[in-house]
């Protein structure tokens, strides 16, 4: 799909999810007595089969692993991946990401705007965010946007005129939307990824453009759809940063963003690439640690100039990706679709390939510090050696 | 009872002979010729009886389960009904070039097979496998096969990337890459011709034009599905022939030995003979089939039928003995056993008739024609029979047999005749109570349902199972299904509110012990929308936009979803079938609609083999004290009206329910449970072993009666009725024994709590009735009562 193609097909999206939401809204306000049940806001269902579960992500808490998934699960382990125990959420949406700044406090998005916070190391959760505040400051958003568009409109020449006549009319459906979201509970749509430098400030990214950060420990989501330069509202799928003042974001459609002052400004990089960016994995050297991004049909990019200038890297492998991490030991392991691990000793200049016999797909992952990893994906979590490889059966 | 022998010899035999002996006896001509018409009448009928094993009789109708599966049997029709073809290479992988030329050729041969809906044929080979991709640019697909494919390497190469694109793996691939499947679902009638799927020509094809002919020492084939179920069964079925012959034989060779007498072998046979072909023969013009589970009932009807008919020799012999004529032997003997012999026949009916509470139609229809059965012994074995032998008579051969033994009685019944002695009735009594102890104690482990993995109605070591457990082996999906229906105003399965109960219910239903996967549209929801953003896993969750929502529901497959989009089915795949996981499931099920059902979405269970098996354990389980309670009451009420007397009653059907105790212990401890095919035997043991004590009580009472002392009253029962016992307690135990080698599992599970059932029934009418007489009879109380009765009776017939 061309991006014209795209920006004009999420109009019509945009048309349409108006139309059906305001459906949705009647639905939601008739007075037949029915009180329907709210599955979003159910507590997640327990279950011991943790191995079949749709996991998305994992985050170490010291010496404990947390990982998230489909349906509000939480579950964490002490013994590095062996043994799992199911936390209680108060929610029923996948969650799609997890991290932990320190061994106690952590936080966990997912669908639905949701954020959910734990201070307890990952035992127990409780809802911090949820997707009708996601939708409220998005209606204050698009309101102040439309403020000053008809602000600068009164003193703008002709040319500027045409300009800002778009922008506002943008910002006026984007208040609708926002608007019949908050009538009909909150956003559709998800958080992608959490990152917190400590606990206090932290950012979480998602679909369609969505980004909040706090300085409070999330006790305060600020929307700050303004501070990025993304128009088209693309999804931001994965942050990363190596020393918590230079942060980077990267996503949909080859988008990549930087942050020199620990996200109050950024800068939109130059992409090297159109198609989706899932993954985004900065090295720890200093301050100019290599950055390397990741995605779609296995393109892997590496900048060494903070993002300024990227070099495509090519593997045995054209699986998508959508998961890295550095080891303890410093080895780049990335993994992705239909059992792909890709692992490099040379922070990313070679990647040697496995596929694992499971053929499943793998969303992310940890590296123990025996060096072997923890997948998390399609049939939940799937321990391996450093290079990716089945463990021998115990 | 009315009292018979002797003091009637005294007599006129005019003045107290019932009429109806007069009117059979005088009438032997034109009874025998109107019996002739219509045993060639119904002998022609039952040559033309047909096979009917339709679904709807084996499953319990009037279930809520049932009944909501089949309001939406149309909606769930192309869920179950298909065959597989697992195609097994025993050298290396699947992506080799002779293994495909292979599948290739098998699945065009199944494509033009009579029965396989084509348009709808699965396999790496047809053009409705296809893989896709997301790229840059979007989607991307093709056929699995690539294109120009020509066996080289490298189209063997494209061939398995296409493979792990496709999403077959542990569908339409193994999970491990050594096997594939061609999947054939199959139309229910025939487009063309408008005729019903011949299963067992399918099941022949299958093996003739796929097994025999592409199976070798590279490739294997495993076929799986409810048609090649049924096709075993009607295979299996045809060799109950053959049991039948054995039995017949068997039968006949005992018969002979035991009465030395070419007479009394071939008319007893005869009779009972007369009677299964009277059975079958009415079976068809009452319009009803015949079904693997009413196939039992002719070799009952058989067996019953001579064990009456030993009876009646056994008593013709006596009188024989001491001189009388052929004639007067015979009417004796009718005068002496056709009251016992009728109340044993209604007994038995009745005892069957009981099993009309289990509102399952096989069972009832069971129930019927094994009444019908036993009714029409009344006619050829209590009347026909002795009519018959009053023309025959005994062979002299077999008086001086039967003479010869008399003088020198057996000490076997001399010593079974020491029941009766105080002390030794009080050792067996207690035996006895332990053995109830300890049937109670482990007929507790006794479970409800099928216990064996694969196909329950066939063996576990059968071939069709092998196949069935190497498919659960090999793939993801088991053969076990339970379907749980989603009711939705119509065209609104796919809102939000729907939509997101039925991933709930997923998510609830998935932690279930023995559930091994759960299918819907959900799943298909979940699968579009990550399709939809690049394959990125975070995108597997059900949008609440119900644009997304659409067009994510808009690539669901017509099973998972119905026409008019008001029912969505969920597919909840199982390990197993036994009693407790299908009661998990259900009772998670139950609770899930309990708390959750709207006018959004309606959780109704139940479909699916497993849901089918759910709802007929749940009945059956519900019925099975039902029946034991109606038919001990039945056949304890007609003892009673016959003996008049409690004592009897309690003399005849404890023997009957230590059996019946000690039959569920048997069946706990062999891993049979109870389910459709073994709860009519229960209640068939009890009617047919009913019969045994009514003989030996009666004839006992009647000894009595004339004044003998208990002992001496049972040592000559034995010696007339006891040996008939013995005898028929062996040959029905023969007759059904045949069955335990039936390739069909539950007709062999039937055969042998039969088989124990008959001779347990048999030794407990001559250990454990002689023993309670003697703890429970007062002889000169009842020596006293008959004489007034008779005096009575007298005194009456000579007004």
């Amino acid at each position: 799909m061309q991006p014209n193609n795209k920006a004009i097909t999420r109009m019509a999206y945009g048309l349409v999810t108006v139309a059906s939401l305001l459906v949705a809204g009647t639905v939601y306000g008739q007075s037949d007595g029915e009180v329907r049940t709210d599955f979003r806001y159910l507590p997640a269902v327990k279950t011991h089969w943790i191995e079949r579960a749709l996991l998305l992500d994992v985050a170490r808490a010291n010496g404990r692993l947390v990982a998230v998934g489909e349906r509000g699960i939480i579950i964490h382990s002490d013994d590095d991946g062996r043994s799992w125990v199911q936390a209680d959420v108060p929610v029923s949406v996948t969650l799609t990401a997890v991290n932990f700044p320190s061994p106690q406090m952590g936080w966990a998005v997912g669908h639905e705007g949701t954020i959910l916070h734990s201070s307890d190391g990952g035992t127990s959760w409780s809802v911090q965010f949820t997707g009708q505040q996601v939708a409220e400051q998005e209606v204050s958003f698009a309101e102040a946007v439309i403020a000053s568009k008809q602000e600068a409109m009164e003193t703008a020449d002709e040319f500027e005129l045409e300009d800002l006549g778009f922008e506002l009319e943008e910002a006026e459906y984007a208040l609708d939307d926002a608007t019949v979201a908050v009538e009909a509970g909150g956003t559709t749509n998800p958080l992608l990824d959490v990152w917190f430098a400590d606990e206090k400030s932290g950012l979480a990214v998602g679909a369609y453009g969505l980004i909040f950060s706090t300085d409070d420990g999330g006790e305060n989501w600020k929307i700050r759809s303004s501070d990025l330069d993304n128009l088209d509202k693309y999804h931001y799928y994965s942050i990363a940063s190596a020393d918590g003042q230079t942060i980077y974001v990267s996503g949909e459609a080859g988008m990549l963003f930087r942050s020199d002052d620990a996200g109050v400004t950024w800068i939109r990089l130059d992409s090297p690439y159109e198609g989706s960016l899932f993954g985004i994995v900065a090295l720890s050297n200093g301050s100019a640690g290599r950055v390397i991004s990741f995605g779609l049909r296995g393109n892997i990019f590496v900048s060494d100039d903070k993002g300024e200038t990227w070099e495509r890297r090519t593997t045995a492998s054209q699986n998508t990706l959508m998961g890295g991490v550095i080891s303890p030991g410093g080895k780049l392991v990335l993994v992705g679709r239909s059992g792909a691990v890709l692992s490099s000793d040379d922070a990313g200049e070679t990647f040697s390939v496995v596929i694992r016999e499971d053929r499943s797909s793998y969303s992310a992952l940890i590296a123990n510090p025996d060096e072997n990893l923890v997948l998390v994906g399609e049939g939940g979590i799937h321990r391996a050696k450093p290079d990716g490889s089945a463990e021998e059966e115990e | 009872m009315k009292g018979p022998t002797k003091h009637h010899l005294t007599h006129p035999v005019e003045d107290v002979e019932p009429l109806i002996e007069r009117l059979i006896f005088n009438n032997r001509v034109v009874l025998m010729v109107v019996l002739a018409l219509v045993t060639l009448f119904l002998g022609y009928q039952a040559s033309h009886i047909r096979p009917d094993a339709s679904f709807e009789k084996m499953v319990p109708t009037s279930h809520p389960y049932i009944a909501n599966f089949l309001k939406n049997r149309d909606d769930l029709a192309s869920l179950g009904n298909s065959v597989r073809i697992v195609v097994e290479t025993k050298k290396g992988d699947i992506f080799d070039k002779d293994f495909q030329e292979i599948l290739q050729k098998i699945n065009d041969e199944v494509f033009y097979i009579p029965g396989v809906d084509r348009s709808k044929l699965e396999s790496l080979w047809s053009p409705n496998i296809r893989w896709s991709e997301v790229t840059e640019e979007g989607f991307r697909g093709g056929a699995v096969i690539p294109d120009g494919y020509d066996g080289s390497h490298e189209s063997l190469e494209n061939l398995r990337e296409n493979v792990l694109k496709s999403g077959q793996i542990g569908r339409l691939v193994a999970n491990n890459f050594k096997s594939t499947i061609v999947l054939a679902p199959l139309v229910d009638r025939d487009a063309e011709t408008g005729e019903k799927l011949d299963y067992k020509e399918l099941s022949q094809n299958l093996e003739t034009l796929v097994r025999d002919k592409y199976g070798s020492d590279v490739v294997a084939i495993h076929i799986i599905g409810f048609a090649k179920i049924v096709g075993d069964l009607i295979h299996g079925a045809n060799q109950v022939g053959i049991f039948f012959l054995i039995a017949f034989l068997t039968t006949m060779v005992l018969l002979y030995l035991y009465s030395r007498c070419l007479w009394s072998t071939a008319v007893p046979l005869l009779c009972s003979t007369i009677g299964v072909v009277w059975q079958l023969g009415l079976l068809n013009v009452l319009g009803f089939g015949i079904d693997p589970y009413s196939m039992l009932v002719p070799f009952l009807v058989f067996a019953i039928g001579v064990s009456h008919g030993v009876q009646m020799i056994n008593s013709i012999r006596a009188k024989s003995l001491f001189g009388a004529s052929p004639m007067a032997s015979a009417r004796l003997t009718f005068r002496q056993l056709y009251i016992p012999g009728l109340v044993a026949l209604v007994s038995d009916g009745i005892g069957f008739l009981t099993l009309m509470v289990i509102e399952i139609p096989v069972i009832q229809e069971l129930a019927l024609t094994a009444s019908l059965g036993v009714a029409v012994l009344i006619l050829t074995n209590l009347i026909l029979l002795p009519v018959l032998m009053s023309y025959t008579g005994v062979t002299k051969n077999s008086v001086q047999h039967m003479e010869k033994r008399k003088d020198n009685p057996s000490k076997v019944w001399e010593w079974f005749s020491g029941f009766t002695d105080m002390k030794r009735a009080r050792v067996t009594l207690g035996i006895a109570v332990g053995l109830f102890v300890f049937g109670l104690y482990f007929g507790q482990g006794l479970k409800i349902g099928d216990l064996d993995p694969g196909a329950p109605e066939l063996r576990a070591d059968s071939r069709y199972n092998r196949d069935n457990a190497f498919l659960t082996a090999n793939y993801s999906n088991s053969t076990d299904v339970f379907v749980v229906m989603v009711e939705t105003p119509a065209q609104a399965c796919g809102n939000y509110e729907a939509v997101a109960a039925v991933d709930r219910f997923q998510g609830e239903m998935e932690p279930v012990e023995g559930v091994q996967s759960v299918v819907s549209l959900v799943n298909v929801a979940k699968l579009v929308n990550t399709a939809m953003n690049e394959g990125s896993l975070k995108w597997a969750a059900l949008s609440r936009n119900q644009f997304v929502l659409n067009s994510s529901l808009s690539r669901v497959p017509s099973i998972l979803i119905n026409t008019d989009c008001s029912m969505v089915p969920v597919l909840v795949f199982l390990e197993d079938h036994k009693a407790d996981t299908l009661l998990r499931v259900v009772a998670a099920a139950e609770e899930f609609a309990a708390t959750y059902n709207s006018p959004d979405a309606t959780f109704v269970l139940a479909a699916g083999n497993s849901g089918v098996e759910a709802a007929t354990n749940i009945v059956i389980a519900k019925a099975q004290y039902q029946m034991l309670a109606w038919v001990y009451g039945v056949v304890s009420l007609l003892c009673l009206i016959t003996f008049r007397s409690l004592r009897a009653v309690l003399c005849i059907i404890l023997p009957l329910a230590l059996t019946s105790v000690l039959a569920q212990a048997l069946m706990a401890a062999m891993g049979i449970g109870v389910k459709v095919a073994t709860l009519p035997v229960i209640a068939l043991g009890v009617g047919i072993g009913v019969d045994y004590g009514i003989y030996i009580y009666s004839r006992m009472l009647g000894f009595i009666k004339d004044g003998l002392k208990l002992t001496d009253a049972y040592f000559k029962t034995l010696q007339s009725t006891g040996v008939a016992v013995a005898f028929t307690g062996m040959t029905l135990a023969i007759g059904v024994g045949t069955w335990m080698f039936s390739p069909i599992k539950f007709q062999a599970d039937m055969g042998l709590m039969l088989t124990f059932m008959f001779l347990w029934n048999m030794l407990g009418a001559l250990i454990l009735l002689p023993a309670l007489a003697r703890v429970l009879l007062e002889p000169a109380k009842i020596r006293q009562k008959s004489a007034d009765e008779l005096e009575q009776l007298v005194a009456d017939s000579r007004k």
